[in-house]
């Protein structure tokens, strides 16, 4: 009984007991709020700060520097990190590396070519072609016109390898003495005397002038002169060219690939081409040149893959459209100071990276979109002022009474600001082109779209300066998910140990309205951004 | 203005309209606010974002769902839920020996509402919102337990709790003056 009489006591006192409440107060805060509501804009301390310290000031905020610190530390220990490979692979024997005006082959098993190449050689004499191994290098890289080619082909196991280290096979032999009397090739026939065979077949001349530097991991052709030989001719414009991007010396398992084909910057791989056999294999060198380097020519979707890290600041503009005239009212009433805007995106981005400059990529970010707009509130007060007449005491002492005005009109202003705090996670899928503008640095352009899920969409607002009411979920936001359209333009620069730092323009549309239905205004944005990268060509 | 017409006036948002919502239940909603809230900033703070939320919902208002004053007190109740999961404490306990009071019965009846809304805004938090979910809005001890994030078993016994801290204060203040002293004036 006590206990319904207590409940019961207290519900009936409370359930219908009203408190004293200044509604004129509270009416102007929540106006400001439904204004607010309808225009989905906020405010925030930190915005408000940007606000007053204008574009500049947002645009070096904390948050960027430290973003952009971030993704500079990495690239900082990813050069680190790949130089220190860097030097443990020039310790190593195979290591090769152009230089211009230079042929290099660079091969991961250049000492075990090499001495099979001998031994082919040996092979070679013993099948009483009475060649050097230079002989027999030159004659087997034609093996399809040389006068030999029949010679050859008894051992074409042999033969063949020595084709595919042609220059290699050099540099295991005494280095040959330039010489007139040489050989085109650097076989000087007055040094074997058991060359006549070889001599008939490659006939000496004292303008041949390749000369073959024996160095223990590197072979470079120095000089390539006139040849009588039409074959040594060619082989020699061929090399001095070196304008064939896969330059296959014989039609048998093991072919000489070029992995770039710019004169005097040629990069070839020595690739065994036969997959059954042992690898001789490539060893790409450390400094990437742009896939698409060549111009592309080389075609095909064979590629690098690519692992970027992305810091974009964004410059946003906000896209405002009315939809009724509320909505209207709402934009006069907008002064143009939304525009102090914090908008950054961090992302880690996949990209495959095709030989003939197309790729695509795909990724996932977390980006912020820090918004600020300012209003004019405008609203008209009517209070009704205790007054009912006015008396007029006149000069004859009659009194003259006019009716007070009832109701006092007062227009009163107030700048409210609202200040939104978006927060999401961002994936991203595009397709872009790369045109290399050298081995080193090249220009790209991509093109995608973006799917964005709000994690956060928080804010409050002030008028005139103190804080009215902050919200954890801006209830005007849509949550479901957003759309963009996505584009970037840009130059990549290729470093050594394979590390590309990239710098460019990124755009992007929001394609999706970020208000609810319900509210008179659509607002999307567009935000144009300095897109910086940095990524290791895997 | 009738509250059929404060209603079809709220469904066009009209201005006019929505003002006299404010006026004809500020009064009641701010003692809801005040129920839960222990200080008045807080009751006005939840108020405001309540009303916000009512004209920014008011298209989800049926009647099927009941009075429309019902209903917004249920948003200035879950409003006041909300903030308090993000700025209150909920693990605070009381002297269990407040369990075993007793009050005479014709106090409640002379007591006034500012003085039983002062009592409940004392009772810790964990205690005040049950009772208010409990008692005030007639939600069950299941629902509490689901809007508290609390066992139903626990929402039963801080309903206890509150009921008994409220009796003995009754009778702590029945001979003093310091119920004199509450300033009725709220704002």
């Amino acid at each position: 009984m006590e206990k319904d009489k207590l409940e019961h006591s207290i519900k009936s006192k409370l359930s219908s007991y009203e408190s004293a409440v200044n509604t004129d107060n509270l009416w102007a805060g929540i106006q400001a709020g439904m204004t607010e509501a309808a225009t989905g804009t906020a405010v925030s301390s930190a915005s408000a700060t940007a606000a007053k310290g204008g574009i500049l000031t947002s645009l070096i905020s904390t948050k960027w520097i430290l973003g952009l610190s971030v993704v500079g530390l990495i690239g900082i220990a990813a050069i680190f990190y790949f130089q220190s490979q860097h030097q443990n692979k020039q310790s190593e024997p195979f290591d090769q590396r152009s230089t211009p005006n230079t042929t290099h082959i660079a091969s991961t098993s250049a000492t075990s070519s090499s001495n099979k190449e001998y031994v082919g050689s040996e092979e070679i004499k013993k099948t009483g072609h009475n060649r050097t191994s230079n002989n027999s290098d030159i004659a087997s890289s034609n093996v399809n016109s040389n006068p030999i080619e029949g010679v050859v082909s008894k051992n074409s196991e042999s033969s063949l390898e020595n084709t595919s280290h042609s220059t290699s096979s050099t540099m295991m032999l005494p280095q040959n003495e330039p010489s007139k009397e040489s050989s085109p090739l650097g076989v000087n026939p007055t040094s074997n005397p058991s060359s006549h065979q070889t001599s008939e077949e490659f006939p000496s001349t004292n303008e041949s002038n390749i000369s073959s530097s024996s160095v223990a991991q590197e072979s470079t052709v120095t000089k390539i002169g006139d040849t009588k030989n039409e074959t040594q001719v060619e082989l020699a414009t061929e090399v001095a060219n070196q304008s064939t991007e896969l330059e296959e010396l014989s039609t048998s398992k093991t072919s000489l690939v070029y992995s770039n084909s710019l004169e005097n910057m040629a990069h070839f791989n020595l690739t065994k081409m036969d997959a059954t056999t042992e690898f001789i294999g490539s060893l790409p060198p450390n400094k990437v040149t742009c896939p698409s380097f060549g111009g592309g020519s080389r075609g095909g979707l064979r590629g690098y893959f690519v692992g970027e890290v992305q810091a974009i600041p964004y410059y946003s503009i906000p896209r405002i459209t009315a939809l009724s005239e509320e909505g209207e009212l709402w934009k006069q009433n907008k002064l143009e100071t939304e525009k102090y805007l914090e908008t950054f995106q961090v992302n880690a981005v996949g990209r495959y990276q095709t030989n003939s400059g197309l790729y695509v990529h795909g990724g996932v970010g977390y980006g912020q979109l820090d918004e600020k707009f300012d209003i004019n509130l405008s609203q008209t007060i009517t209070t009704v002022e205790d007054l009912p007449v006015i008396i007029i005491i006149r000069p004859d002492g009659m009194n003259d009474t006019i009716p007070a005005p009832l109701e006092v009109t007062q227009d009163s202003m107030a700048l409210y600001s609202t200040y939104n705090y978006h927060r999401m996670v961002e994936f991203t899928a595009a397709v872009g082109y790369e045109i290399a503008l050298n081995s080193a640095l090249a220009v790209y352009g991509d093109i995608g779209m973006s799917v964005n899920l709000y994690t956060s969409r928080s804010g409050y607002h002030i008028v005139d300066n103190v804080d009215v009411v902050s919200f954890d979920e801006r209830p005007v936001f849509k949550t479901s998910t957003g759309y963009k359209l996505t584009g970037g333009l840009g130059l990549r620069y290729y470093t050594e140990n394979r590390v590309v730092l990239s710098g460019g323009i990124d755009f992007r549309s929001h394609l999706s309205n970020w208000i609810r239905d319900e509210h008179p205004i659509e607002l999307r944005y567009t935000d144009i951004g300095l897109r910086l990268g940095v990524g290791y060509v895997f | 203005m009738k509250e059929t017409e404060i209603i079809s006036g709220c469904l066009r948002s009209q201005a006019s309209a929505q003002r006299a919502l404010v006026d004809t239940y500020a009064g009641y909603l701010f003692t809801v606010a005040r129920r839960y809230m222990p200080d008045e900033a807080s009751a006005q703070d939840i108020l405001q974002e309540a009303f916000i939320k009512v004209f920014s919902n008011f298209h989800q208002f049926s009647k099927e769902k009941g009075k429309l004053k019902n209903w917004m007190s249920r948003i200035v109740a879950n409003e006041a839920l909300r903030r308090r999961k993000k700025y209150m404490d909920y693990h605070q306990s009381e002297d269990p020996e407040t369990l075993y009071i007793k009050a005479d019965p014709k106090v409640w009846s002379d007591l006034h509402e500012e003085q039983i809304l002062a009592l409940v805004r004392e009772l810790p938090d964990q205690y005040r919102m049950v009772f208010n979910l409990y008692i005030m809005e007639g939600y069950d001890h299941k629902e509490i337990g689901e809007k508290l994030n609390i066992n139903a078993s626990t929402s039963r016994s801080n309903l206890a709790r509150a009921k008994a801290i409220l009796r003995k204060r009754i009778i702590q203040t029945e001979n003093d003056d310091s119920w004199k002293k509450i300033n009725l004036n709220i704002v």
